[in-house]
C-alpha cells in the first residue's frame, strides 16, 4: 500500500517537475504528436525502493537483497540512458552489468525448477545464463514500451501467475512481493494509461523488467516467467532478426507502423521495416492505440494462462 | 474494442512457441533418462541441452517465417537460405 501511494504520489510530483525542466517528448502514435513528459522511471523505482527496503525490514531475506541490486542497477544505467542516449550496442553490453553484479554478490540459487525434471543443479551454466538474461530482460521490456500504458499493463498481468505459484509454495515473502510489483506497476499505470500524462522511459522500462526478473530468479519460478513472457519474447526476436542486431529506436529508419491522419495506426508495407506484434496486429488493417494496446493485453493473458498451466503441469508430473 | 483476425493467429503462434518450449522439456528429460550412469554424462548433457535450446530458438526462426510468408508480409529470410549467397556459391 506505502508502495502504491508513493509511486502515485511521485509519479504526480515527477510528471511536473520533468515539464517544468522541459524534459518532453513528442507522443508519435497521436495527432499533433503532444510532448509528455519523460522518464517517469524515478518514480517507479523509487516505489520499488520502499517496497524492497520494508520488506526487508520485516524478513530480512536476502532474496531481496538479490532483487534490489538488479533492480537499481539496471535503472542506474536505464537513466543514463534516458538523459544522455546511449547505442543500441552499447546499451546491450551495459545491461549485463546488473546480472554481472547479481551473480558477483552469490545471491542466486543454481537451482531451478524446470518441468518433467523437477529441480537441476546448475551451478556453471545458470551464472552465465543470468548474466545474458539480464539484458535480454531489460531490453525486451524496454521493446515494448511502445504505447501508452502497455508496459506497465502487461507486466502486471504477468505477474499473476507468479502471484498463483508463490502462494500454492507457501512461499510468502515472494508473493508479498509480487503483489507489491504490482501495486508499483497499479500506481504509475494511472498516469500512463491512456492518453499518458508520463512515460516510463528506459530507466523505467528496464527497473520494471530486471524487479521481474528479480522475481523469477529469486522465487525460483524462471520457467513461468519465460512462458508468461512469450510475447515479449517474440516481439523482441522479431525485431532483431529483422533488423539484423540491437538498434536504438531514434535510429530505426523505417519505422514499422505509420499513423494515420485520423489518429488511427497502419502496418508499414516497405519491406525494410522490422517486424513487430504492432505490425503484425495491424497488417489487416488500421487500429487505434487502445484497440493495439487492448490486443497486445489478450497476448499477455494467454501467456500469463500458459505460465500457471505450466506450473501445474509441473506439480503433477 | 476490435479484435482483428492477426490476434487469434499471434495467440495460436504464442500457442505453438509454449508447445515448443515444453518439447525441449521433455527432450532435457529423455538426455537426462538416456545418460544416466554414462561417463561424461556432464558434458554430453551440457552439449545435448545446448542443442535442444538451440533448436527451440531456431523453432522461432521457423515460426516468423511460415507466419510470414502466409501472410505475405516481406521480411529477410535466413541467410543461409538466401539467394545471394546460393548465387555467390555458384559463381
Amino acid at each position: 500500500m506505502l508502495a502504491f501511494l508513493i509511486t502515485y504520489i511521485s509519479t504526480l510530483g515527477l510528471e511536473e517537475l520533468l515539464k517544468k525542466k522541459g524534459l518532453t517528448v513528442p507522443d508519435v502514435h497521436k495527432r499533433g504528436r503532444p510532448m509528455v513528459p519523460m522518464p517517469g522511471g524515478p518514480a517507479i523505482m523509487l516505489g520499488l525502493i520502499v517496497l524492497l527496503f520494508g520488506s526487508y525490514l520485516f524478513v530480512r531475506d536476502v532474496r531481496i537483497i538479490g532483487m534490489l541490486i538488479l533492480t537499481l542497477s539496471g535503472f542506474l544505467i536505464g537513466f543514463y540512458d534516458d538523459l544522455k542516449r546511449l547505442g543500441g550496442r552499447q546499451k546491450v553490453l551495459l545491461l549485463l552489468i546488473p546480472g554481472l553484479l547479481l551473480v558477483v554478490s552469490g545471491l542466486y540459487n543454481p537451482r531451478p525448477i524446470l518441468p518433467f525434471i523437477g529441480s537441476t543443479r546448475l551451478t556453471i551454466i545458470y551464472p552465465i545464463l543470468l548474466i545474458i538474461a539480464s539484458t535480454i530482460m531489460a531490453n525486451g521490456v524496454n521493446m515494448i514500451d511502445v504505447f501508452n500504458g502497455l508496459v506497465s499493463s502487461a507486466m502486471a498481468i504477468a505477474t499473476l501467475p507468479l502471484l498463483v505459484a508463490f502462494w500454492i509454495k507457501g512461499d510468502m515473502t515472494m508473493f508479498l512481493l509480487a503483489l507489491g510489483y504490482i501495486t508499483v506497476l497499479a500506481a504509475f499505470y494511472l498516469r500512463h494509461r491512456y492518453p499518458s500524462k508520463i512515460f516510463p522511459g528506459d530507466s523505467g522500462s528496464i527497473a520494471i523488467g530486471l524487479a521481474y526478473m528479480g522475481l523469477i530468479v529469486e522465487g525460483s519460478v524462471e520457467v513461468l516467467g519465460i512462458v508468461a513472457l512469450l510475447p515479449m519474447i517474440l516481439n523482441g526476436f522479431f525485431i532483431i532478426s529483422t533488423l539484423g542486431g540491437f538498434i536504438e529506436h531514434e535510429d530505426i529508419k523505417e519505422r514499422p507502423t505509420k499513423v494515420l491522419e485520423e489518429g488511427f495506426i497502419v502496418a508499414n508495407r516497405s519491406p525494410g521495416a522490422p517486424l513487430t506484434l504492432t505490425r503484425l496486429l495491424v497488417w489487416g488493417g488500421p487500429l487505434q492505440e487502445r484497440a493495439i494496446v487492448y490486443n497486445i493485453i489478450i497476448l499477455f493473458a494467454l501467456s500469463a494462462l500458459l505460465s500457471t498451466v505450466t506450473f501445474f503441469i509441473g506439480e503433477i508430473i | 474494442m476490435r479484435t482483428p483476425r492477426e490476434t487469434y493467429e499471434l495467440m495460436a503462434l504464442i500457442m505453438l512457441s509454449w508447445v515448443f518450449l515444453l518439447a525441449f522439456f521433455l527432450g532435457m528429460k529423455a538426455l537426462l533418462y538416456m545418460t544416466e550412469g554414462v561417463p561424461f554424462r556432464v558434458i554430453i548433457r551440457g552439449i545435448g541441452g545446448v542443442i535442444l535450446l538451440g533448436l527451440w530458438l531456431f523453432s522461432f526462426f521457423v515460426l516468423r517465417n511460415v507466419y510470414a510468408r502466409l501472410k505475405g508480409i516481406p521480411i529477410p529470410i535466413l541467410p543461409f537460405f538466401s539467394h545471394t549467397r546460393r548465387d555467390r556459391r555458384r559463381a
